[in-house]
């Protein structure tokens, strides 16, 4: 049957070439350099006004960032990140009044030994990137990958958010800020404890020396990344791995914001790809403009209103400098995996039907994240261990989550009948009831641990998926799979053996196990909103 | 060296599932297929007892062994359901013969009742003489728009109290991207629900019973089960935008065959902002179907091909709507506007 | 070497070693590579009409990757 539903119509104009008018739009006199969107042609000096004039904006829409705060910078040496460098650059630079008003470091993430690039190309791309950002003034950070087997489990606790970021404590510390003659007045108030020295001395943060990461440290990270089997789940991981790393520079150094340098783009393609990875519940997260997961921490957007285009025509007509450094996904085929396939999607659809990335993004900024219950030590985790997001993993009723168990329980039969669950139900009992529902299906009661029957703990549990299945997993990636979200189960479910993961990751998924444990033996003593809880008087 | 089936491990496997990868006998695939189909319907709680269900029956793969797989579940778990098959004859010469041939073999080898409803007797306009006024470009906005109508009439004549229909999980998945590909943020919030609650006079329930149920696993049940079935593509072509999110999709299955779900799931679980606006839901002022203008969407296409402007409910005319309803005649630039359509 | 069309074709015979379909497609750039002649974007010159004069400067700039 034709699936056409109801359809829409006349909604999408297909591309048409520009007239012959070549004179800028905005100052109808220049000779027009560039065309953006669906026709809006520029000259030099108007491009660069509304390309400057736009990052500002952006800021002062949003007032996530609250002058005299330290905001970090992650760099990348791509186009996009480049240009918003510059932009800080620019914006600090200009006449008192209208002047930004944050205190900016860089942060630099060397992610070579994860992609296979030598020592030689990795320290000459650091090099050339430290020229770069010498001329800013800015203190830097080039970090190599590899620290992720330094960093301390603590990084993946919850951390509830410390300042307020209400309007009118914004206008306050703007008022403040002027009163005090434009001084920088640290509104956080939080102390650093000495063991954090200790922290800062190991982290590599060489000013002057390249950086040589140790050699055993590279090998486990080309390890980890060879235990992957497929790109789509080594790019994620790496996006993950990437975001602790900056998150611990940022908490050492007393950073409260992160800027990312995602441009409208490349976010229209992430909420795409999000949603081919089942990130659905994070959408908000992923792609909106203030990211507040990590809670003490923000990380913001402020390049989510610039296409690629532009940022390219602005770096390479005003000379912004960048640094190109082959990734993971670098020229392999479109669709070696799934971030690269909705890449190839997306950019091909918004040649024949201009306003896909602006539509795609517009849609984003309609959502909102799943809540997450209120975090606070008594309470069992409800953030993905990865990636920090609600978890989205509740057996409910009639959900596609559960279909998925379901499908593996049932494709797998006897070989899995090891976990106890009742085998699938032949007999004919009353499905229906008349109106109160029938039975549930029979694996959803997920117990404390929260595992939901996908072949149990003997069987094909952990590595059930993508692949004749006769030979039964080893139950440890099973046992790190309760405690993420969908996404991130798809991820570690791609992973041929756990034991490659950094400590900080087993480590904190140790210590939320045994948190999960010990409230399950004292539940029946705690107050609070607990749902077993009777309560006498 | 034969592979035996991971569920039943006596028997030699013959083919590969799709959806999870595992390798699966022909009984033990027909076992999980049906059996996933029933925990849908049990879980989704779709049914009550004792009702009557229409089947949306087109004669392709989809609706065939949805009909198929309700009648063997209700027997097998006593549902107590009535089941009928409702078929649209929409009026396109050649391809809709064949597939109503098929309902009508259909009807036979289930042994339940069937209802054709067809675009003339409902509305006086076949596909044929659609196309004839308004082109290739639009025609499936007029199709989609119709047949939507035509089944809950079609079930309201016969006091049918839901409409299944076998839209699988490649369609709704499908959906999702389309939705956000096309920012319809109300359509997106609604098109993973499994199950539509009645909206007002004249508008049938309606579920997915097949809404986890991938494409390719349909087509291996019928293939085994040699289920009979119509597989030729509409002769108007498909909407083009539809077909780059249908490539897309396959695509996306091809690097991870779990994709399909996970786009779902995706689906399920965002939500929006608060304070997004959204169209409100009223109902047509001439025919009383669910509507967010003034007139509903087959009113005004009606309206279109009866006085000669097709393009009246093509693009966006809402302002004229309520001269049309006010029976005011229109300018002449309106005129104009509304009748040239590009082939 | 008349106009862009005929650039391109060149390109991809004489300069491209390995895999052409990260440049081309068809017989324009593959969508996400922006072309930039004497730095104005081509969208404003004709793009593969665009007939070439003595001392032109060709530019093709990638967005593909991240930033």
């Amino acid at each position: 049957m034709c699936q056409v539903d109801e359809e829409y119509n006349g909604l999408l104009e297909s591309r048409s070439l520009p007239g012959a008018s070549k004179k800028c739009m905005k100052c109808k006199e220049g000779t027009a350099v560039l065309i953006i969107r669906a026709g809006d042609a520029f000259c030099r000096s108007c491009f660069k006004e509304y390309f400057i004039h736009k990052f500002r904006a952006m800021l002062g829409k949003n007032r996530v960032i609250f002058p005299g705060e330290k905001v970090l910078l992650a760099v990348s040496g791509g186009l996009a990140s480049s240009s918003m460098l510059a932009q800080v650059q620019e914006g600090l630079s200009r006449d008192a009044h209208k002047k930004l008003r944050f205190v900016p470091g860089i942060v630099y993430v060397d992610e070579g030994g994860a992609s296979g690039r030598s020592l030689e190309e990795r320290q000459q791309a650091a090099a050339q990137l430290e020229h770069i950002f010498q001329a800013t003034g800015f203190p830097y950070y080039i970090v190599p990958l590899e620290e992720i087997f330094t960093l301390p489990s603590s990084i993946l606790e919850a951390v509830s958010a410390i300042s307020d970021s209400s309007a009118s404590s914004y206008k306050a510390a703007v008022d403040q800020f002027i009163q005090n003659g434009g001084e920088a007045v640290d509104h956080k108030g939080k102390a650093q404890d000495s063991s954090l020295a200790d922290a800062v001395s190991q982290l590599q943060t060489h000013d002057r020396q390249p950086f040589i990461p140790p050699a055993d440290q590279t090998q486990a990270l080309a390890r980890l990344f060879a235990s992957v089997k497929t790109l789509t789940a080594k790019e994620d991981l790496l996006q993950t791995l990437r975001q602790h790393l900056i998150l611990r520079v940022a908490r050492l150094r007393g950073y409260s914001k992160v800027m990312l340098g995602e441009s409208c783009t490349r976010l229209a393609i992430k909420l795409l790809s999000s949603i081919s990875l089942g990130r659905g519940a994070a959408l908000a997260l992923d792609t909106g403009f203030a990211d507040p997961r990590f809670g003490d921490v923000v990380m913001v957007r402020p390049m989510r209103d610039y296409s690629s285009k532009e940022i390219a025509f602005y770096n390479r007509l005003f000379s912004v400098p960048s640094v190109f450094t082959p990734g993971l996904d670098t020229k392999t085929s479109d669709k070696a995996s799934i971030q690269r396939l909705t890449e190839s999607f997306v950019t091909k659809l918004q040649t024949d039907f201009p306003s896909t990335v602006s539509t795609i993004y517009r849609t984003s900024e309609k959502l909102q994240s799943a809540r997450s219950a209120q975090t606070n030590d008594a309470d069992p985790p409800s953030k993905c261990l990865l990636c920090l997001c609600a978890l989205d993993t509740a057996v409910e009723e009639a959900s596609a989550f559960n279909a998925t168990l379901q499908s593996e329980r049932l494709s797998q039969g006897k070989k899995a009948s090891g976990s106890g669950l009742p085998a699938p139900a032949p007999a004919p009992a009353p499905a229906l009831g008349s109106g109160s529902g029938g039975q549930c299906c029979s694996s959803s009661s997920a117990g404390g641990s929260g595992e939901g029957g996908c072949g149990g703990g003997g069987g094909g549990g952990g590595g059930g998926g993508g692949g004749c299945c006769s030979t039964p997993r080893p139950p440890v990636n099973s046992d790190l799979k309760t405690l993420l979200c969908y996404s991130c189960r798809l991820t570690i479910k791609d992973m041929a053996t756990v034991d490659t993961l950094p400590s900080y990751i087993t480590a904190a998924a140790e210590w939320r196990k045994r948190r999960v444990e010990m409230r399950k033996e004292i539940s029946e003593f705690l107050l609070g909103e607990d749902e077993d809880e009777e309560q006498p008087c | 060296m034969p592979v035996f089936c991971s569920s039943c491990d006596t028997k030699r496997a013959v083919l590969k599932r799709p959806k999870t990868g595992h390798s699966l006998c022909k009984e033990c695939f027909f076992g999980a297929f049906e059996e996933e189909v029933h925990q849908t319907i049990v879980s989704a709680r779709l049914f009550n007892r004792g009702e009557t269900v229409g089947i949306g029956a087109s004669g392709g793969k989809d609706s065939t062994v949805l009909a198929h797989v309700m009648k063997v579940l209700n027997e097998r778990y006593d549902y107590g359901l009535s089941l009928l098959l409702l078929s649209v004859d929409e009026g396109i010469t050649g391809y809709r013969d064949d597939s109503l041939e098929t309902v009508k073999r259909n009807q036979q080898q289930y042994d339940l009742p069937l209802k054709i409803v067809s675009y003339e007797e409902l509305y006086g306009w076949t596909m044929d003489a659609i196309v004839k006024q308004v082109g290739l470009k639009n025609n499936c906005t007029f199709c989609g728009v119709f047949r939507r109508q035509a089944l809950d009439r079609g079930a309201m004549m016969l006091k049918v109290d839901k409409i299944c229909t076998g839209h699988n999980a490649d369609d709704v998945a499908e959906t999702v991207l389309m939705n956000v590909l096309r920012g319809d943020i109300a359509r997106l919030r609604r098109c993973t629900a499994i199950s539509t609650a009645s909206e007002g006079d004249g508008v049938i329930p309606r579920c997915k019973p097949l809404k986890y149920a991938y494409e390719k696993e349909i087509v291996l049940y019928a293939y085994f089960k040699k289920l009979d079935y119509f597989s030729t593509e509409c002769i108007y072509s498909p909407n083009a935008y539809r077909g780059h999110a249908r490539t897309f999709l396959k695509d996306l299955e091809a690097v991870r065959p779990s994709a399909i779900m996970d786009v779902i799931h995706s689906g399920e679980n965002l939500s929006v902002r608060e304070g997004v606006r959204m169209p409100t839901q009223g109902t047509c002022a001439r025919c009383g179907y669910i509507s967010s203008q003034a007139l509903c969407k087959a009113c005004v296409l009606l309206e279109g091909l009866n006085r000669g402007l097709p393009r009246l409910g093509i693009g966006k005319h809402h302002r004229l709507h309520g001269k049309i309803l006010a029976e005011q005649p229109l300018t002449e630039l309106e005129e104009r506007k509304l009748r040239a359509v590009d082939f | 070497m008349r106009d862009m069309r005929q650039l391109l074709l060149w390109i991809q015979r004489n300069m491209l070693k390995e895999r052409p379909e990260l440049f081309v497609q068809g017989d324009t750039v593959r969508p996400g590579i922006l072309v930039l002649i004497n730095d104005a974007d081509w969208e404003l010159l004709g793009e593969l009409e665009y007939e070439l004069q003595d001392q032109d400067n060709v530019v093709f700039i990638s967005t593909l990757h991240g930033g």
